[in-house]
């Protein structure tokens, strides 16, 4: 199990940009369970909707990917390197999040080769399957990103 | 499977290609009919590494001409 200061030492988004709050399982390099607590206090609510507080879908994939993330990144290697999400497919948002839920999000790897990861992700509240996708990221040189 | 029908399967069935317009020769990358991009040559890169264990990464853009380049490459390198 990882709790928060765990996923501080290997990811970099921070509030209001993190995602996931606690991992449960965790096998490097293939699969992950983490949670995600969904809070009227957070900054999107104000506008995603007045009165009528619904978690972003984008928001529920970027949870996702941040799992991800510490699956392809559990190693801490590659100092010089930084993944990022390549693709989107498949998305669907069964059910609404609002707050007061707490996400249960598993993704695991479901294949791998040249410089591509991809996984499958389901997100579930109480059980119930809220959203599920696939994700596809890459392995790109940091400096890479930023030369234009 | 040959190599060829291999490729084209993948094509079709991951980046969306009808089977109808792509031909061992079809060209991949051209605006007509197929029109893949950059993101499409990661699958196709990440696709032939993982089922042949090539690694087509930094490899010449005239290898990816078409499914006929890729899988001439695949043979000369596995």
């Amino acid at each position: 199990m990882m709790n928060i200061d765990g996923i501080n030492e290997r990811i970099k988004q921070r509030p209001p940009f993190q995602m996931i709050d606690r991992v449960t399982e965790l096998i490097p390099n293939e699969s992950a369970v983490g949670l995600k607590c969904v809070s009227v206090n957070e900054p999107h609510f104000l506008g995603h909707f007045p009165e009528s507080p619904i978690m972003p879908g984008v928001l529920i994939i970027e949870s996702c990917a941040q799992l991800c993330s510490l699956v392809i990144e559990s190693s801490g290697e590659d100092a010089d390197k930084l993944y990022v999400l390549l693709k989107v497919d498949g998305f669907k948002f069964v059910k609404a999040v609002i707050p007061g839920d707490r996400l249960e999000i598993s993704v695991k790897k479901t294949r791998s080769g040249g410089s591509l990861f991809a996984f499958d992700a389901e997100v579930r509240v109480d059980g119930n399957l809220h959203a599920k996708g696939s994700l596809t990221f890459t392995k790109v040189e940091r400096r890479s990103v930023y030369e234009r | 499977m040959e190599i060829k029908a291999k490729l084209k399967d993948f094509i079709c069935s991951t980046l969306g290609v009808e089977p109808d317009v792509l031909e061992y020769d079809t060209e991949l990358f051209s605006e007509d009919p197929i029109n893949l991009d950059s993101v499409d040559s990661l699958e196709i890169i990440s696709f032939v590494d993982g089922e042949y264990g090539v690694d087509m990464t930094g490899v010449g853009k005239e290898h990816f001409v078409s499914i006929d380049t890729i899988a001439a490459y695949i043979e000369e390198n596995k």
